[in-house]
């Protein structure tokens, strides 16, 4: 997988190296108030989140980039394509049957919010999106109250469909449609 | 050419299919992965026509899949030939050459997860390797498609590569059973 470029990020599949450098941002509360089941990840959490992610690229052939900046080389989070059973919500692979939706998800570490890192990212992503995986809908699953992460799916083009139960609480499904 | 299996009869399409066809073609979930359909009547007969075309020129192509027990059109499981060169089918255009043959299923979103489609795709799989004389088959799929990638496994077909499909502009997986011709 080549990665892909943007002005000022690589977004490359993930390694297993990763989980270091990205297990400061699974430990903090304010970055994970809004992610998941809103619970903060240990460092042996996080390595077990980039390996499964390592095996969703190996068996779907798309996944969860790691979002690395260009100038330093810093990991700055994770941006990319989850496919997720529209019962459940739940991801969702290559195995299953019933329908599916295509996430766009990102998680910014918080040293780098207010930059427009996310939106230059989630951008990416989408596109890859479309553009590669041929996906003719594509969803954003936001908590209620991440007005950030809401500004960058409405920059994308975005827009409100319905509200889904996500685990134990109500998410914000918003949808591109091409 | 007609194939039975324990649940299903699949038989080349007849006008009659066209309404059933209709049902398979408007639903939204089929035609996510799906890049031409029919919403009206007469689009839905201009497909069943396409593939009866197909039968008439290369006698073989897209059976309509029938569930036995109440003969109800649950979709399209079958054979369509490809121009491996520039992945354009024969019910697009009149095609010769070498050719690739594709194992393809299309089931209305109501009648998947009963493996229906891995029923009807195993039948033809065999047909085409067994009295056929096929030594390879292929299947199209998108990269998202769950449902379909795991009837492509169960058949025996692995991920082969990415092709593009210059004519719609999009991307495709490829998965195979069997050598590749051009390796």
């Amino acid at each position: 997988m080549t990665p892909l470029e943007t002005e000022r990020l690589l977004l490359r599949a993930p390694l297993p190296g990763d989980a270091e450098g990205l297990a400061p941002m699974y430990g903090d509360p304010e970055v994970m108030r809004f992610v998941g089941d809103g619970r903060t990840l240990t460092p042996r959490e996080t390595e077990n989140s980039v390996r499964r992610t390592i095996e969703t690229w190996a068996a779907d052939g798309f996944g969860l980039f790691t979002a690395v900046r260009k100038e330093d080389d810093a990991l700055i989070g994770r941006v990319g394509l989850i496919l997720r059973n529209t019962e459940t919500w739940q991801t969702a692979h290559a195995g299953e049957t019933g329908p599916t939706e295509l996430e766009v998800g990102y998680t910014i570490a918080r040293p780098f919010w207010g930059r427009g890192y996310a939106t230059e990212a989630a951008a990416a992503a989408r596109d890859f999106g479309l553009d590669r995986l041929s996906a003719r809908r594509l969803i954003a699953l936001i908590i209620r109250g991440n007005d950030a992460s809401e500004n960058v799916a409405r920059k994308l083009g975005f827009e409100y469909e319905r509200d889904v139960r996500f685990g134990r609480r109500n998410a914000q499904l918003f949808a591109l449609e091409r | 050419m007609r194939l039975e299996t324990q649940r299903l009869l699949l038989r080349p399409p007849e006008e009659r299919d066209v309404d059933g066809y209709l049902e398979v073609y408007s639903d939204p979930e089929v035609m996510r992965f799906l890049r031409s359909g029919a919403s009206t009547r007469d689009e839905a007969a201009v497909v069943v026509g396409r593939m009866r075309r197909h039968w008439e020129r290369h006698g073989i192509g897209l059976f309509s899949v029938v569930r036995k027990r109440d003969e109800r059109l649950l979709g399209r499981v079958g054979f369509l030939l490809w121009d491996p060169g520039r992945w354009v089918n024969a019910m697009r255009e009149d095609l010769d050459g070498e050719l690739e043959l594709e194992v393809g299923w299309t089931l209305a979103s109501e009648h998947w997860g009963r493996g229906y489609a891995t029923e009807a795709a195993l039948a033809c799989r065999d047909l085409a390797l067994g009295d056929l004389g096929w030594k390879r088959i292929v299947s199209l799929i998108d990269r998202t498609n769950a449902a379909s990638i795991r009837v492509a496994e169960k058949i025996g077909e692995t991920f082969e590569r990415e092709i593009v499909r210059p004519e719609l502009d999009y991307r495709q997986g490829l998965w195979s059973l069997g050598e590749r011709i051009d390796a």
